[in-house]
């Protein structure tokens, strides 16, 4: 379930944020698991990936006195826009593709099993929806993950990404249409790619 | 007409499952959609931090939130008039720094994650004082001519040489070093008495110490090892290693900052350290890394979390340069 800061408390934390300590590690503590989730969906191997997120925060820190509120959502928007850019240097300097992911490069998911089995399968499913997602166009792929990760609304995907808010719900919408179209013909001709340890 | 209105009608049925999914979890709320099963598999499917990583972090960005919004508080630069008077100055500022003490233990405490911080930053002294654990002397050299800022742990300021301070005696737990290249100060932690031991071997130095000591290799000629003094700071302490020789003293101080370990585990401990002049201040480069050049005669800079500052009155860059590069 994804959790929301009301808008008039996250505009008080942002303000405060600056000289009080505990305010600046609410929003960090609210933000941080999206942040995580959404780069991991973007980034490969996770080592990398927590790299990227440590560059998110830095940055946001170094900048929180530059930023300006603009309303509930425009917080998320610009942090997201730091992880985003980041991903977009990233994939300009390792010009990397979708390829087989061993399970140590993958970042550990949220269940509620003990299993060390579970945990294996879990990785596998995590793989393989990433790479599904990473088949689709570099819009879709952002919109998706911002708004099921990121935690993002439509109208905040939008701002972030500079499009109206229409264009992103319909981005979303062909992109989950794909993915299903994709898992679907899975069933009929299993997919090659594979993961090792 | 708002914008959804546009959309089509699947399209509009879709939003609502993919809101129904979000908010409620994997319960689903329309199981008859043909895309609520893939929703609730994305949804699902959250990648989850390690503890050490967002303990790491954490570290990391507290470290970096101090070094930025700590210290910056309202007020002017205070102004010195001579290089003397720097540690008046320095003086005027220590007791307001230590009565944020309290205050600055006590918001940490209200914290469950990163609780009582206790920060000790120490201060390297140049030109004649430098001192960068104050925060309102940090505010004041926020105002400063200009700033360089040589590590995650290490900065550097040029003040103008503008002052009207009256000597005062310094807090009772603050120490203070003099050097030719200039004084050294910082503040023993709490229960620690700000006492500065002198040694006569390079090993004892470092038997005193909880840290790698690094020392030159290749110094002049005639130059040797004279003494070390050892001040305690944040959990660790500031080594100052003493070489004399045909010329003047050369200086070599060095410092870990950062996250220090503590007794205390919901206290952490973090050393900032600086240096302070009303002379020169050159932002140089020195095999990679931005350190600086202060009053023409002390290299300072950050390496793997520790900071040095190496010196001497008669001599050049390349020479501390030099002399830098062979520490081991």
């Amino acid at each position: 379930m994804q959790t929301r800061i009301d808008g008039k408390r996250e505009e008080a934390l942002i303000e405060s944020a600056q000289h009080d300590l505990a305010a600046f590690e609410e929003l960090y503590g609210h933000y941080f698991p999206k942040v995580y989730a959404y780069v991991n969906y973007r980034i490969t191997p996770v080592q990398e990936a927590e790299d990227l997120v440590a560059s998110t925060f830095l940055k946001a820190t170094e900048r929180l006195g530059r930023f300006q509120w603009r309303g509930d959502g425009s917080f998320a928007a610009w942090l997201f826009r730091i992880a985003h850019d980041l991903i977009v240097d990233f994939y300009r300097r390792n010009h990397k593709g979708t390829s087989p992911t061993s399970l140590a490069d993958l970042p550990e998911l949220k269940s509620n099993s003990l299993l060390p089995d579970d945990s294996t399968m879990q990785k596998e499913r995590f793989a393989h929806l990433r790479h599904l997602i990473g088949t689709l166009s570099p819009r879709r792929q952002e919109i998706i993950t911002l708004k099921f990760f990121g935690g993002l609304r439509n109208r905040e995907i939008a701002q972030m990404l500079a499009l109206d808010e229409r264009t992103v719900a319909s981005h979303l919408c062909r992109g989950l249409e794909d993915l299903h179209r994709k898992l679907a013909s899975e069933v009929v001709q299993p997919s090659k790619e594979s993961v090792h340890e | 007409m708002n914008k959804k209105d546009r959309l089509a009608p699947r399209d509009l049925e879709l939003l609502a499952v993919i809101d129904g999914v979000l908010a409620n979890g994997s319960g689903a709320r329309r199981e008859d959609h043909p895309l609520e099963a893939l929703c609730v598999h994305i949804a699902g499917t959250v990648p989850q931090a390690a503890p050490k990583f967002q303990k790491r972090l954490q570290q990391q960005l507290t470290a970096a939130w101090l070094r930025k919004y700590e210290f910056q508080t309202e007020g002017a630069a205070p102004r010195v008039t001579s290089k003397a008077t720097l540690l008046s100055w320095v003086r005027d500022h220590l007791p307001e720094a230590f009565k944020a003490w309290p205050s600055l233990q006590k918001g940490r405490l209200q914290s469950t994650r990163m609780s009582a911080l206790r920060v000790s930053v120490a201060v390297l002294l140049v030109a004649s004082l430098t001192v960068a654990f104050v925060p309102p002397l940090r505010t004041a050299v926020v105002d400063a001519i200009r700033s360089i800022v040589i590590g995650p742990n290490t900065d550097a300021w040029q003040i103008d040489p503008h002052a009207n301070n009256e000597p005062r005696p310094l807090p009772p737990d603050v120490w203070v070093i003099h050097t030719e290249i200039g004084g050294f100060g910082g503040n023993a932690p709490p229960g620690v008495d700000p006492i500065v031991q002198t040694v006569d071997t390079f090993e004892e130095a470092q038997g005193l110490t909880n840290f790698h000591l690094r020392r030159p290799t290749d110094l002049p000629e005639g130059f040797a090892f004279r003494e070390a003094k050892l001040a305690p700071i944040g959990g660790t302490s500031w080594a100052i290693l003493f070489y004399s020789g045909p010329g003047d003293e050369i200086i070599v101080a060095q410092m870990p900052g950062g996250p220090q370990p503590s007794d205390d585990p919901n206290v952490v401990v973090a050393i900032k350290s600086g240096v302070v002049t009303d002379g020169t201040l050159e932002e140089v480069d020195f095999d990679g890394r931005t350190a600086a050049w202060i009053d023409g005669h002390s290299l300072l800079w950050e390496s793997e979390g520790i900071s040095y500052q190496i010196g001497a009155l008669d001599l050049d860059l390349q020479q501390v340069m030099d002399i830098a590069r062979s520490l081991r």
